[in-house]
């Protein structure tokens, strides 16, 4: 075909009119349109213009949709390590976060000359120099690994060494800042990076769990996790419970502050703790949680809520009087008073005295209705529900007999955990308010909401009274920390060994609240087995190791808790230097 | 070439048309091209500043972990017990804690040329007046001689407004240092 046919062919148009004018039409623009070649020009221009129509569309289809990040995959390995949120105190203090750790691992397969690899990887990594590390290489294997939890530092030289077979993993590790400081609180979390107690385990009962197997939980979109604890509290309770331990060589020791207006725990501590970065430790039986997994007979703190009950149901008043002379016999039982003055005890006498026959009179008279019942509304009776999963289920008396609301009156027969009994002797002080104990942070008004009246205000108004005179004049003036108001209880249980009650063998606890005026914190302390003081001997019994434990922490902790020391002694001295 | 003579006219123009268009569709397609490799270079580009941004986020919560633990209460204390010397810190105690309004007021002692005979006096009739600087007071006692001071000085309704106006009325003109001046009083250690 010729240059100019194919052009004619192209042309078909032109050709047509060259056609038309050697046919000599009259009207050859007429002949040219009416022409077979238009349709051809016509179904051209219909596809052009269809295929822009197409084009133009999908672009502005394109214009419109949001675009896809490009760089998903980039992150994906993030997704595959579960990531967990940061764990703070109530100040923002760090408690618990991730850290990414960097683990070397090789694919021998892929490894071309063991010998330089292990040389250059000696250099960074001496201990890697080794002939098990070379057998490790030259082997056939698919995958092995090198080094876990590198320092980026050396990540990046070995990554700048360039060796083929040799990569990276990111992993993520949790790390716990503090240690010890707040163990049994945080819990800790299994090598999947899942929470196995503590608070971790409650996050991931709250949701947390469920994001990982989506594969949603990367660090950016978790929210920190507060909790109600004040890292500098928890730390000064830590340090003066173990300073008790050694200084008493008691077993272990138990310290809870707790917020009577919210129910928040400020700090809590069971000594032995454990080390959460190495959850190993946690197996230990020994290092249990004590403060609300452990149930104990608490002994005459308890005397608190019988006298309370006594007070709110109208059975004493504070002007009553209890004939303390003579031991309360029982059947089979005799109750004896520990501090016995041998005659008839005014109300608060009892609670100053800590008079097991004035209590035990007390319950008689409360009865086998009344007493159990404000046990149950105390929440003695059933297991303490709070934000921990660790909680211990109480002890409680199957039959309510009369040497059983006798004994349970000054807290023995009946074992709750202490926080349970923390959280009740709150209701005390507070106006008569249960709030259920939280770990994280609570609004006034949300525990407002909370609450339930389990005692008139009047009888807190007593309790607080009572409190107080025994800080100041009774059994717990140890406790007392000048300008800050203390008031509390002690108990000195006696512990059961072989199926009887020791003589020797206690169970000391001090509870106090603090300022006594306006009551905003419960100090718990207990210690087990505390023998005389180490470094000035005397007595075994509370008033003597967990009241001044009590002061030290109030002392320490006071002016972090917010309370203004008052003196309300005009001579007491204000110290100004100009 | 005569079969183009008709319209030599018409096709060149349509030749010049389709060059034109030849043109532009190149340079339309290298502009795309461009634009395409710019976008990707771009998208490498924010993919690069993520990475970069989730490692200084990385760093940022290392650094953070970091601070926390050099942070932790129980190795600030377990560095002031070790060092006691260097650091003299000792637990606060309950009577270090007041109100500024509790402070009583520094008491005046008059200035060696003091022309009034009453303040001299008053000043050293006052049996606790502590020697040192050292004075005893508390809150709610104003029958203290420590509280009376501004007093003396000259009474007014708000004293420290006063003592701020007595410092700008005695500029150093006198020649002299004002021992009466009032300084801003510190809780003892």
């Amino acid at each position: 075909m010729s240059p100019s046919k194919l052009v004619a062919r192209l042309f078909g148009r032109k050709a047509a009119r060259r056609n038309a004018r050697k046919a000599g039409a009259a009207r050859p623009a007429v002949a040219v349109r009416r022409d077979a070649g238009r349709g051809r020009i016509g179904l051209a221009m219909f596809a052009f213009t269809a295929v822009f129509v197409v084009i133009g569309g999908r672009l502005a289809v394109l214009g419109m949709t949001a675009p896809t990040p490009s760089a998903a995959w980039r992150t994906a390995q993030d997704a595959v390590a579960a990531t967990r949120p940061d764990i703070l105190d109530r100040n923002g203090e760090i408690l618990a976060t991730d850290l990414r750790s960097v683990s070397l691992f090789a694919e021998p397969r892929k490894v071309i000359d063991a010998d330089e690899a292990v040389e250059l990887l000696s250099s960074i990594l001496p201990e890697l120099g080794n002939e098990a590390t070379r057998h490790k290489l030259a082997s056939n294997a698919g995958f092995v690994w090198l080094k876990r939890e590198l320092s980026p530092s050396v990540q990046r030289q070995i990554h700048d060494l360039g060796l083929p077979g040799i990569g990276f993993l990111v992993e993520k590790k949790r790390f716990y800042p503090g240690g010890n400081v707040a163990g049994h609180i945080l819990g800790a979390v299994n090598v999947d990076n899942q929470g196995i107690s503590g608070v971790e385990k409650t996050i991931d009962g709250q949701g947390l769990s469920d994001l990982h197997a989506l594969g949603f939980a990367q660090t950016r979109n978790l929210e920190p996790v507060k909790l109600s604890i004040d890292l500098r509290v928890q730390h000064v309770v830590r340090d003066e419970i173990l300073r008790a331990v050694d200084r008493y060589q008691a077993l272990f020791g138990v310290g809870i502050v707790l917020d009577v207006e919210t129910g928040e725990v400020l700090a809590m501590t069971s000594v032995p703790d454990y080390d959460p970065n190495d959850p190993v430790q946690a197996l230990d039986k020994d290092r249990m949680n004590r403060a609300t997994a452990g149930v104990f007979e608490l002994g005459s703190v308890f005397k608190m809520f019988t006298l309370a009950a006594a007070l709110d149901s109208g059975v004493a008043t504070m002007t009553s009087t209890v004939d303390a002379s003579r031991p309360l016999h029982l059947g089979r039982f005799t109750i004896k008073d520990f501090h016995g003055k041998g005659r008839v005890l005014t109300f608060p006498e009892i609670f100053i005295y800590s008079s097991n026959i004035g209590t035990g009179r007390l319950a008689l008279a409360l009865g086998q209705q009344r007493h159990p019942g404000y046990f149950a509304r105390f929440g003695f009776l059933k297991r303490l529900s709070t934000d921990l999963p660790e909680v211990g289920a109480p002890i409680v008396p199957n039959q309510w007999k009369d040497v059983t609301l006798v004994t349970t009156a000054f807290g023995h027969g009946i074992s709750v955990s202490p926080l349970s009994a923390v959280s009740a002797s709150a209701a005390l002080v507070n106006g008569g308010r249960l709030i259920p104990p939280t770990f994280f942070p609570r609004s006034k008004e949300a525990a407002d909401k909370l609450a339930t009246q389990v005692v008139s205000p009047q009888t807190s108004d007593a309790m607080r009274v009572l409190f107080r005179m025994n800080a100041e004049k009774g059994s717990g003036r140890n406790a007392e920390v000048k300008g800050y108001r203390v008031g509390g209880k002690t108990g000195t249980a006696e512990k059961v060994v072989n199926g009887r009650y020791s003589h020797d063998k206690n169970r000391n606890s001090f509870l106090a609240a603090f300022p006594m005026d306006k009551p905003r914190y419960i100090v718990f302390v207990m210690l087990d087995e505390p023998k005389p003081d180490r470094f000035k001997g005397g007595g075994r019994t509370a008033g003597l190791n967990a009241a001044p434990t009590v002061a030290a922490i109030i002392r320490r902790t006071a002016a972090m808790l917010g309370v203004e020391p008052r003196f309300d002694d005009p001579t007491a001295p204000l110290l100004v230097s100009y | 070439m005569t079969v183009f003579r008709y319209s030599e006219r018409r096709i060149s123009i349509s030749r010049t048309l389709s060059a034109i268009l030849a043109i532009l569709t190149i340079l339309a397609a290298g502009v795309v091209f461009e634009e395409k490799r710019e976008a990707g270079r771009m998208s490498g580009e924010v993919a690069r500043l993520k990475r970069g941004i989730e490692l200084e986020k990385e760093r940022i919560s290392e650094l953070k972990a970091e601070w926390a633990l050099l942070d932790q209460p129980a190795r600030l204390q377990a560095i002031v017990e070790a060092h006691p010397k260097d650091f003299a810190l000792e637990p606060i105690l309950p009577t270090q804690i007041g109100r500024i309004g509790d402070l009583p007021w520094r008491p005046v002692r008059p200035p060696e040329d003091a022309a009034e005979g009453g303040d001299p006096a008053a000043a050293r009739d006052d049996p606790a007046a502590p020697h040192g600087g050292a004075a005893h007071g508390a809150s709610g006692a104003p029958a203290l001689p420590v509280k009376a001071a501004p007093d003396v000085a000259g009474p007014g309704a708000d004293p420290l407004a006063e003592l701020m106006q007595r410092q700008q009325a005695d500029p150093p003109t006198t020649g002299s240092v004002a021992p009466a001046e009032p300084t801003v009083p510190t809780v003892e250690e």
